[in-house]
């Protein structure tokens, strides 16, 4: 077997396995035996192959078993629904609408291993790290069920190990925030500046692209975007981080550096943007795939392939089990990259004809949409059908609106700002305007309500399926 | 990003401005802002004067004005706080961060409240002045457009029977802002023999059944009702008591639960409904 199979089953046995363990968690109990069974393997018959794919049976076994160890001791011993007092730190803190969302980790509550959601209102203002005595309610997260599709939100929450929530509690703060770390006092300076010199919405859409904040965001402005299938504009996304690495690339081309320094600093600077804006999952997802592609051509292979996708799958569900199953962001990710490795160049062929800018926009669209489909169509029960127009209308306000964007958000503080806030206010504007025109028609989005789940898998299998055998990415030549 | 595109673009933006332009008219328009249940109202004034009364109960407020506001416009010249509930003032509080506000009016009640607390420091952080109105005083924001203010109580236990009541004028045109006015100020209202007749009401109180008395009802006579209400509130706004006797003055009736931002339109004559 070719090393490259061997590699890609190993993969797969890998992914399988997990999705197996987090569905049947009684199945976790037979880690040891997959151990030893491995260990029988290399010490009495010398066969790497069965060793490597027992020993990663077991390491994904092991990895689930303890990724939800602490949910399960909460979920067995701990007593929801009664009303607890307890200090906590605050961790994270999401400002929304008409409300905040403290992320917050318990210190001193019997039973409980783990992170509470605390919804409170907008006044008083919490920060990171201030030490608060809470007395709530204590609610465990359930799944919610909306038009006959179940979410769960329960295990959505677990991926950051939030095993429970808590609403409009009572709050007293015991300690002030004191030392913030360097990147959050930045990115409180970063969002300032975004809040501050821009109005809405461009101040909300500008906090969701840049900072990856989509709490301020209205609802109607989130609809238009899924009903033009342009979501993953206001999430940070791969084609975020292409722009950003193009922007970087082409300001440090210009100042002469080497190729080499290029790279490093472009990894450099994705990393350090990643830790800037708190380690999301989806710009996590999104700078690991970008890596895996500069480090392709870096050490001279093919830019993006597979087996490298499917490696970067690996570890973020090695980091986190539950992402495969339950974060849709991450089956969306990594569905649409996969048919852009699948189908853009396919695509790109086809449309020759077109001008060169068309062809591009509509290859990548047309690529991203053909795996995702399903899947949005599953959870949101709604097929865009203006996207590719709209794909193709404002994708060239996104290079502009990015680079504006950072700009705005570094130099806050200069007078200078206003030279880019405007532009990008008027951008911003220009972008919500058009895009709520383009989900104004009734024909916009078409609305899919008999897609069950036995439909869902049908359909992904069938173009998993047409995929093998016609091979788009090989009819390109 | 080819140069035809970038070219587009730019033309695009410079379009965009240019209709912006066109269509800052010069009448009296009245947006009630669909903040929820809560109350926003902004008042564009034919000469550029732009007056918001009261804040909503969230951040909302920001992207209502977004709306309704010129893409270049960053300035408010009056804030108008009709009493310190947190449905009227919350809003504001995030406001002064992104507009410039000139001055902010309001009564001279000053609760010992953390929300009014907040929102005071933030003012004077901010170096707004704050004005403490009071009856019978009046304003002229513009030309023959006046505001008198009706009542500015600022002793009663009840927050609501403090709220600011102001009445605009624009030549055969007028509003009637009430807040949260209950029937108890109402009937002080009717009583004091002032000019309540208004054509458009801003109707206290979301709707609520203290609210919105028959006697005074008929001293203001509205042609239209404006019920600025949240979708599932609560409080059960607006209360089907209140709306009888609504309905019984003849007025018609608008819901910012059921239409969105209602924004009305003054060229001195009559009050007309935009799209």
């Amino acid at each position: 077997m070719a090393k490259s199979k061997f590699f890609f089953l190993l993969c797969l046995v890998f992914l399988l396995i997990t999705i197996l363990a987090v569905l049947k968690p009684e199945f976790l109990v037979f880690k040891a035996e997959f151990l030893y069974l491995a260990l029988f393997f290399i010490l009495f018959s010398w066969s790497w192959k069965y060793f490597l794919f027992l020993a990663l049976i077991f390491l994904s076994l092991w990895r689930v078993s303890c990724f939800s160890e602490a949910e399960l001791q909460v979920k067995n011993n701990f007593v929801f629904e009664q009303t607890y007092h307890y200090q906590a730190q605050v961790l994270e803190s999401n400002k929304r609408l008409a409300d905040w969302q403290l992320i917050v980790e318990p210190n001193n509550l019997a039973n409980f291993s783990g992170k509470i959601l605390v919804f409170v209102p907008l006044y008083p203002e919490y920060q990171v790290n201030d030490i608060l005595d809470i007395t709530c309610k204590i609610f465990a997260p359930e799944k919610i069920i909306t038009n006959g599709r179940s979410f769960s939100y329960d295990k959505y929450l677990a991926q950051n190990k939030i095993f429970a929530q808590c609403f409009r509690p009572q709050i007293t703060k015991l300690n002030q925030t004191s030392n913030l770390s360097s990147f959050l006092k930045l990115r409180q300076y970063f969002w300032q500046n975004l809040n501050i010199y821009l109005r809405e919405p461009a101040s909300s859409l500008a906090k969701a692209m840049l900072l990856d904040d989509r709490g301020e965001l209205t609802k109607e402005v989130k609809n238009d975007f899924a009903r033009t299938g342009l979501s993953h504009l206001i999430a940070i996304s791969g084609s975020h981080l292409v722009i950003i690495i193009w922007l970087v690339e082409a300001l440090l081309f210009a100042c002469g550096l080497s190729r080499n320094q290029i790279f490093y600093l472009i990894i450099f600077t994705l990393f350090f943007y990643l830790a800037l804006i708190g380690w999301p999952a989806s710009a996590g997802r999104s700078v690991l795939m970008a890596t895996v592609a500069l480090v392709g051509p870096f050490l001279g292979r093919k830019v993006l392939s597979i087996n490298n996708l499917l490696l970067s799958v690996v570890i973020l569900t090695w980091l986190n089990p539950y992402a495969l199953l339950y974060d849709i962001g991450f089956q969306l990710s990594f569905l649409a990259v996969l048919g852009l490795l699948f189908y853009s160049h396919y695509w790109q062929a086809k449309l020759s004809f077109l001008p060169s800018y068309f062809q591009e926009t509509l290859s990548i669209t047309i690529a991203a949409q053909i795996f995702t489909w399903p899947l949005i169509v599953y959870n949101f029960q709604t097929f865009s059908i203006v996207t590719f127009l709209a794909n193709l209308v404002l994708l060239p306000l996104f290079p502009p609106l990015l680079g504006f964007g950072l700009l705005t958000m570094i130099f806050g503080h200069w007078p200078i700002v206003c030279i880019f806030s405007w532009p990008l206010f008027l951008l911003f504007k220009l972008l919500v305007v058009t895009n709520h025109f383009l989900a104004s028609f009734t024909w916009s989005a078409y609305p899919v309500n008999f897609f069950s789940f036995p439909l869902f898998i049908l359909s992904l299998s069938m173009i998993f399926i047409f995929t093998y055998y016609f091979k788009p990415h090989k009819k390109i030549a | 990003m080819n140069k035809k595109l970038i070219i587009i673009t730019i033309f695009c933006g410079v379009l965009f401005l240019g209709l912006s332009l066109f269509f800052d008219n010069k009448k009296l328009r009245v947006d009630f802002l669909d903040v929820g249940q809560g109350d926003a109202i902004l008042l564009n004034l034919p000469q550029g004067t732009r007056i918001l009364v009261d804040g909503g109960p969230d951040n909302l407020l920001l992207n209502r004005l977004g709306e309704v506001l010129p893409w270049w416009e960053h300035k408010i010249d009056y804030v108008v706080i009709s009493h310190y509930h947190a449905d009227h003032i919350l809003g504001l509080i995030e406001l002064v961060n992104k507009y410039q506000v000139g001055e902010v009016l309001t009564t001279a009640h000053q609760p010992d409240d953390f929300l009014y607390h907040i929102l005071i420091n933030k003012l004077k952080a901010k170096n707004i002045p704050i004005v403490f109105v009071q009856a019978g005083q009046t304003f002229d924001f513009a030309k023959n457009i006046s505001a008198q203010v009706y009542s500015a109580e600022s002793d009663n236990e009840d927050y609501n029977n403090n709220s600011l009541v102001l009445k605009l004028d624009y030549l055969q045109t007028s509003l009637l802002l009430t807040g949260d006015l209950t029937t108890e100020i109402e009937d002080k209202l009717v009583k004091s023999g002032l000019d309540l007749q208004a054509d458009l009401l801003k109707v206290a109180h979301h709707g609520s059944r203290y609210s919105s008395s028959q006697a005074f009802l008929a001293k203001v006579e509205p042609k239209f009702c404006v019920i600025s209400v949240g979708e599932d509130n609560d409080f059960q706004h607006p209360h089907p008591e209140a709306l009888a006797r609504l309905s019984a003055s003849g007025c018609q009736m608008y819901l910012t639960e059921s239409f969105g931002t209602l924004s009305w339109q003054s060229a001195g004559q009559a009050w007309n409904l935009l799209d």
